[in-house]
């Protein structure tokens, strides 16, 4: 990264590269007041504050109950609706009161708990109330501008379905939910410069990590026995495509060939992945999101991905469909096959950047 | 701010995404392929990876990935603990593994990441051949006798490696050592084990401070002294809570609770000073804080005795206390900016 450059250099070159410009883009910018621009807490910080906020939502409805304020299903539903509304109202766009954000955040959470446990407690059937929870979510990820708060909502609507699937005993379309995770995170990291211009980003971009995080959260599936879930190969290979996908439209962006040497290698190489996958296909999913991480210059995203594979390699080992024997050949085989590769692409890239 | 300092700014994707949202990278006749301006600004600007930096990452990522695959499958293929190989075989199988992954090392050198990453990987392997000794000869040893030995055999490659990861899988080992040494022949985990916890992992964040202070590259990452403040301020929070909810009677059996106490006082102070300070590290400050009002609180319920309005305190202390610490975080981070500028 060169860091003498400026944005009037950025600008020129892409003029030079045929890009059209405003004509007066120099006046133009010098006449727009140039906001402030914070990259916007860290992720730790933001954990930090919905971990706060969880706890002192648990708090909230805990007295609530034991101060027999709430004592009747209704009044738990009318009390948690009241609160989401209240959160929604404190929620100013543009403005920064920390102590009403996070109120609000902490009103909003205890309101949505209040909101299922009252439900569940009157219908007594889960999917009613995990459909009345995904329509309660979609509407505070709209009306609730917040990035912390539409990324938990992210995450809970992807729980509501997970909760639908499990009851309506259809545990097969979970490859149908990770495969649509896989393809809908791709879509918006994909799409992510031009959804800005759409103005969608603010949305989009909390949405995405809710996704990636919930995909990588139902890959651990595999690995939990009492699951149930079967035919995980299928799981596989959804994301293989998904994967193979993701590797041509990289290589489109670089301007290499599809039937390029280095591309049908690298394609070889995410076929051998398959391999381990068929019965971890968390590594596929891991892969994804790293790529994706990478692709957008997103940190936070190769972050998670890494932690994910290396939890995902250790966990491995107390999988019992496939014996130790089976999995260490399947682990060796898919190591060599990546030193391999890498000593091809290494040779045919010699003194080339791909 | 003028027409100069506008145009003159660095081209950080915050401020391309603001000429973009502002119609200067989304011209008419670009709106057709709308975002491929800015795209295309995000990678001059060295902000999107270009075809050198994909070989780059390539390269590590099929090394590391094969490195973690190999290694695993080896780890996976001795704890089958095959009955018809022969035990001199597999000993020897894994003393082969190790002097290849060494001798790799030797002839790629330490210099290069793949140096490093077969040194990672003999380090590593030296475990399995710890483990299956202890199988073959079912010498009855306890778990922290394994991790220990392993720790005490790699000590010298941690040492000269220069690789951070191998550097924590090190540091690491001690901690499951002390662990497992408390499990099973203490039988209690009590003040002495967080003691010793914090001092390593304390002494371990210390000493890479003080060595990437001097200038020493590899200690430049910032994620290793994050890593290590978890288990740090782990051994820190936990008994001060045990201490808080206990009774005199437990108090008294157990007085390093007391010395935890006040280390966890001093080590707070002494970080919220340093981070703030000395280096500005928001990950820090934001773990010590989110420490410290976890064990205020912890306090608050224990002194109130749950009672009704407690809880609602406590919700309420929590909504107060991380506006407080988001406000601070902010200051801090902009007292930072405006001494860098």
């Amino acid at each position: 990264m060169n860091s003498s450059l400026t944005l009037r250099d950025v600008l020129a070159q892409l003029a030079d590269e045929g890009f059209a410009l405003p004509d007066d883009y120099e006046n133009t910018i010098s006449g727009l007041e140039l906001e402030t621009q914070e990259p916007g807490a860290p992720w730790y910080v933001r954990l930090f504050a919905g971990l706060s906020a969880w706890i002192a939502a648990l708090f909230l409805i805990a007295f609530l109950f034991t101060a027999n304020i709430l004592q009747e299903d209704e009044s738990a539903i009318f009390a948690g609706l009241l609160f989401c509304a209240i959160a929604v109202g404190l929620k100013r766009p543009g403005s920064r009161n920390d102590f009403l954000e996070q109120l609000g955040l902490a009103l909003s959470l205890a309101g949505q708990v209040l909101f299922v446990v009252g439900l569940g407690s009157l219908w007594e059937e889960v999917v009613p109330v995990a459909l009345a929870l995904i329509v309660l979510e979609i509407l505070l990820l709209w009306a609730y501008p917040d990035i912390l708060h539409r990324f938990i909502s992210t995450i809970i609507i992807v729980g509501a379905l997970l909760a639908i699937i499990l009851n309506q005993d259809m545990l097969e379309a979970t490859h149908i939910l990770i495969f649509a995770l896989s393809v809908i995170a791709f879509i918006l990291y994909w799409q992510e410069n031009r959804l800005l211009l759409t103005g969608l980003r603010e949305l989009t971009r909390p949405v995405s990590y809710g996704i990636a995080v919930s995909l990588l959260g139902l890959l651990i599936l595999p690995l939990i026995e009492d699951a149930d879930v079967r035919w995980w190969q299928l799981t596989a290979a959804l994301l293989l495509g998904v994967l193979l996908f993701l590797v041509w439209q990289i290589a489109a962006d670089l301007g290499l060939a599809s039937r390029s040497e280095v591309m049908i290698w690298l394609a070889a190489g995410c076929v051998a992945l398959f391999i381990p996958a068929i019965r971890m296909p968390g590594i596929l999913g891991a892969l994804i999101i790293l790529l994706l991480g990478f692709w957008r210059n997103n940190r936070l995203l190769i972050g998670l991905a890494s932690v994910f594979l290396v939890f995902y390699l250790g966990a491995i080992y107390y999988v019992l469909e496939w014996t130790l024997l089976e999995k260490s050949f399947a682990l060796l085989v898919t190591g060599l096959v990546l030193f391999l590769l890498r000593y091809v692409l290494l040779r045919f890239t010699e003194g080339d950047a791909i | 701010m003028d027409e100069h300092s506008s145009l003159d700014l660095p081209p950080s994707p915050e401020n391309l995404r603001w000429l973009a949202r502002n119609g200067i990278l989304n011209a008419a006749p670009l709106r057709l392929r709308s975002g491929q301006a800015l795209e295309r600004a995000l990678e001059i600007s060295g902000h999107a990876p270009d075809r050198g930096r994909w070989l780059r990452f390539l390269d590590i990522i099929l090394l590391v990935l094969g490195a973690g695959f190999a290694v695993s499958g080896i780890f996976f293929f001795f704890a089958f603990n095959w009955a018809d190989m022969h035990r001199f075989f597999k000993l020897g199988l894994l003393e082969v593994a190790i002097l290849a992954a060494v001798g790799l090392t030797s002839c790629l050198g330490l210099d290069k990441l793949a140096g490093k990453i077969a040194l990672t990987a003999s380090g590593l392997l030296v475990g399995a051949l710890l483990a299956v000794y202890g199988q073959i000869y079912q010498t009855g040893a306890d778990s922290y006798t394994l991790f220990l030995n392993w720790a005490l055999l790699i000590a010298g490659w941690a040492l000269i490696g220069q690789f951070a990861p191998l550097w924590v899988v090190w540091v690491l080992l001690f901690d499951l050592s002390l662990v497992f040494y408390w499990i099973q022949i203490v039988g209690d985990v009590n003040g002495q084990l967080y003691l010793w916890l914090f001092l390593l992992n304390g002494g371990a964040i210390l000493a890479w401070e003080i060595a990437s202070a001097r200038g020493v590259a590899w200690l430049e990452n910032r994620w290793t002294p994050r890593l290590l403040a978890l288990p740090t301020f782990i051994a820190l929070v936990a008994p001060t809570i045990t201490l808080i909810f206990s009774s005199t009677g437990e108090r008294s059996r157990d007085p390093l609770l007391f010395l935890m106490l006040a280390l966890f006082i001093g080590a707070s102070v002494a970080t919220l000073y340093v981070y703030s300070q000395k280096i500005l590290d928001l990950f820090m400050l934001t773990l010590c804080a989110f420490s410290l009002i976890i064990a205020f609180n912890a306090w608050v319920s224990e002194t109130l005795d749950f009672e009704e309005f407690t809880l609602f305190l406590v919700s309420a202390l929590f909504i107060g206390q991380a506006a407080l610490i988001a406000v601070w975080l902010r200051r801090v981070s902009q007292q930072w900016e405006e001494r860098s500028a």
